[in-house]
């Protein structure tokens, strides 16, 4: 018996690997170098930027897709670089956030900046997962490293609180995940995706499968919040840094659903994906109705922006379950669904920006009163949070409108009734969720403040202010170029 | 063959069945008149002399956290070790010896592992968390 | 040779009694014991599957997940630890300063 590695397969996984290296490389400076966490920021972003660069590179020299790396464990596709795009911008725009956020408050450790990049890797890993064994490795990479940011503001009683109980209702649904993994390796003696996707079928009604599935399904449920098993997010996400919030809503989310997507094309299989039978559609159906329905609903009577934010968030997850339900019926309809991970992460990015700019020191100014008057002494941001939740609600002409637009219209390509069902569900979802996006913005421009908040100033948080509403804008009004590449991102593409 | 067991089964209902019923009898018709004497833990008729709960130093608990780490990734020299003599040989292991060449395969991979564990050894060791106190 | 059932049925147990105890008990520690219980449940699913099939990938993914466990654990613990720092306790329950 002979053992080797390709050395090839680590060339096309090279960001990744760069940026675990990197993150262990800022982890080490800081323990050695101590001194002024700024200097990580800056450092976590060239990385970020490194890494990034190698994935455009991949992109761009990408001729074929490469399934085999590691005997199989690891794929290179399109679909795994563009989400590879979107953790990395999202990293770059938290790391700037956190930046100006982590001197205001105080706690200016390199640590916080090496546990993002250690996050970033496990959801790269994630996407780029062939096997299940890989998938639980960068799945626990992103989540531990989370969990820690979650808990990383030293003595704040809330974020070590909100990071426990995070940390316990994960390490459960990772427990069941693993249970799922582990019957679904008794009945098929692979764990493999793409074996999986042509065993599967034949064996989808034994009782060990369907339970081996359900718990999956559920473990997966967890981590992106859908509705039975989102009673963590509030609580996680109100106690969190907001960087990190911002950085759990954009980037956790979309790594969940990148993954949740090669599940459904390699797992709950497309022979078995039609409404009618007992396939799987329907429970993801049902599950996108749940989500997206009680997501909107909690959310109405919120008075704390930061979880009003958190619930708008577990509703969003509904609807981009109508993009998981749309995928599985059609994998070439990709583009849409992708289009709206992109739309909906810049705008939560530049949200939850928006909600640690506005806090100082030892104040959060989470909730509405907070926000009286902020339009009459800070109008350029007062506008550009316009934006966000405009685009968070669909107006035009924002990201959010042709997020939802694409999306929409790829449900109603199938002529099915369940089809259009689900989208006058969400379609009144949206306008039920203009009443609690209004409301920050009554706050900002038609009450008056007791106390002129005192914003961070710092330059990085306005530069990403900047960066992310003219991402909203340009997503809003000239879709068609990210469209474009959206629709290029193609699983095995 | 199972039905040899129903008996136990039985027995087990009405063992848990009795206890539940005497106990929801218990507190529906029982007087409750709890006093702080009451509710101090028995200690064989004494006063308790001290809180029963210890609080451990934290040091414990950094200590316990660092073993974990460390002691677990001992259960991947295992493995390694057993398959030493395959993953340094580019042929055929046959009978103990290796035919077709050496590789370094198998030390580079266990260095590194060992250079990862290194890092986080440093690391803790410059953040001071070997120290006590 | 011990059937594969019993084996299967065993892990089930010790995976149940896990979730059970992560439910129920309220000292923080024994609830994260009962996790790597449930973990443990499922390593003797998956090297009970190993046997029945004759192969070694299933014990070679329980060496993984013994790992993650313990990855699992450290985090845990260090939360905990940073909890203890505002406030002594290790009760769950007293863990819920955010209501709704």
């Amino acid at each position: 018996m002979s053992f080797s590695l390709n050395p090839a397969d680590f060339v096309h996984l090279a960001p990744v690997l760069f940026l675990t290296v990197w993150a262990c490389l800022v982890l080490l400076a800081s323990a050695i170098g101590g001194g002024h966490g700024r200097h990580y920021g800056l450092l976590a972003i060239l990385g970020l930027i490194l890494s990034g660069l190698g994935v455009a590179l991949s992109w761009v020299q990408h001729v074929q897709p490469a399934t085999d790396l590691f005997a199989g464990m690891m794929v290179v596709d399109r679909f795994a670089l563009f989400l590879d795009m979107i953790f990395i911008i999202a990293g770059i725009l938290t790391a700037l956030v956190a930046d100006a956020y982590l001197e205001e408050h105080r706690f200016t450790e390199g640590e916080f900046f090496a546990l993002l990049l250690l996050s970033i890797s496990g959801m790269m890993m994630m996407v780029h997962a062939g096997d299940l064994v890989m998938f639980v490795i960068g799945l626990e990479t992103m989540s531990l490293a989370i969990y820690a940011l979650v808990a990383s503001w030293p003595g704040q009683r809330r974020s070590a609180e909100a990071g426990f109980k995070y940390f316990l209702m994960g390490a459960v649904a990772s427990a069941f995940l693993l249970y799922g993994i582990a019957l679904l390796y008794g009945v098929t003696g692979t764990t493999n995706l793409a074996k999986l996707a042509g065993v599967i079928n034949g064996k989808a009604g034994e009782p060990l499968v369907l339970v081996g599935m359900f718990m999956i399904l559920g473990a997966m449920g967890f981590k992106v919040a859908l509705v039975p098993f989102h009673m963590w997010t509030p609580d996680a996400y109100e106690g969190a840094p907001t960087p990190v919030t911002g950085f759990m809503a954009a980037a956790v989310k979309a790594a969940g659903f990148g993954a949740l997507l090669r599940l459904v094309a390699g797992l709950f299989s497309a022979d078995a994906w039609t409404f009618g039978s007992t396939g799987w559609i329907n429970i993801f159906w049902v599950l996108s109705v749940l989500t997206m329905t009680i997501g909107n609903i909690s959310a109405l009577r919120q008075n704390n922006v930061k979880r009003m934010l958190a619930y708008s968030s577990i509703a969003h997850a509904g609807y981009l379950l109508i993009g998981v339900v749309v995928v599985g019926l059609d994998p070439s309809q990709m583009g849409a669904v992708l289009f709206y991970v992109v739309a909906y992460a810049v705008t939560t990015l530049g949200a939850f920006a928006v909600v640690a700019w506005i806090g100082s020191r030892d104040v959060e100014r989470t909730t509405l009163e907070d926000w009286y008057g902020v339009a009459k002494h800070h109008p350029a941001v007062a506008l550009a949070m316009m934006l966000f939740l405009f685009s968070l609600g669909g107006l035009p002409p924002t990201a959010g409108f042709f997020a939802k637009f694409y999306l929409f219209k790829a449900a109603l390509s199938f002529d099915s009734p369940q089809m259009l069902t689900l989208v006058l569900i969400a379609i009144a979802n949206s306008v039920v969720s203009m009443y609690y996006y209004l409301r920050p913005i009554v706050a900002m421009y038609f009450r008056e403040g007791a106390s002129a908040p005192k914003p961070l100033t710092s330059f990085s948080v306005y530069w990403v202010l900047g960066i992310t509403s003219a991402l909203v804008l340009i997503l809003g009004m000239a879709p068609d170029a990210t469209l474009a590449w959206a629709a290029q991102a193609l699983m095995g593409g | 063959m199972l039905t040899s067991y129903l008996p136990l089964l039985v027995l087990l209902i009405v063992a848990v069945g009795l206890v539940g019923v005497f106990t929801i009898l218990a507190s529906l018709l029982g007087p409750s008149r709890p006093t702080p004497e009451k509710d101090i833990p028995y200690e064989s008729g004494l006063d308790p002399a001290s809180s029963p709960k210890i609080h451990f130093n934290m040091q414990f608990y950094r200590i316990a956290l660092l073993f974990l780490v460390f002691d677990i990734e001992a259960a991947f020299f295992y493995p390694w070790a057993v398959l030493y003599r395959d993953l340094s040989c580019k042929g055929q292991v046959i009978g103990g010896a290796c035919h077709g060449g050496a590789t370094a395969f198998g030390i580079l991979v266990m260095a590194v592992f060992l250079t990862i564990l290194i890092l986080a050894l440093t690391y803790v060791w410059r953040k001071r968390a070997l120290e006590w106190d | 040779m011990v059937p594969t059932g019993y084996v299967l049925v065993l892990a089930a147990v010790l995976f149940l009694l896990g979730l059970v105890g992560v439910v129920l008990r309220r000292n923080v520690i024994i609830v994260m014991m009962s996790v790597e219980l449930m973990l443990n449940g499922v390593n003797m699913t998956l090297i009970g599957f190993a046997r029945a099939r004759g192969e070694m990938f299933g014990q070679a993914f329980s060496f993984m997940i013994i790992a993650l466990a313990a990855a699992e654990a450290a985090v845990g613990l260090a939360i905990l630890v940073a909890i203890f720092r505002t406030r002594r306790t290790v009760n769950v329950d007293e863990i819920s300063l955010m209501r709704h």
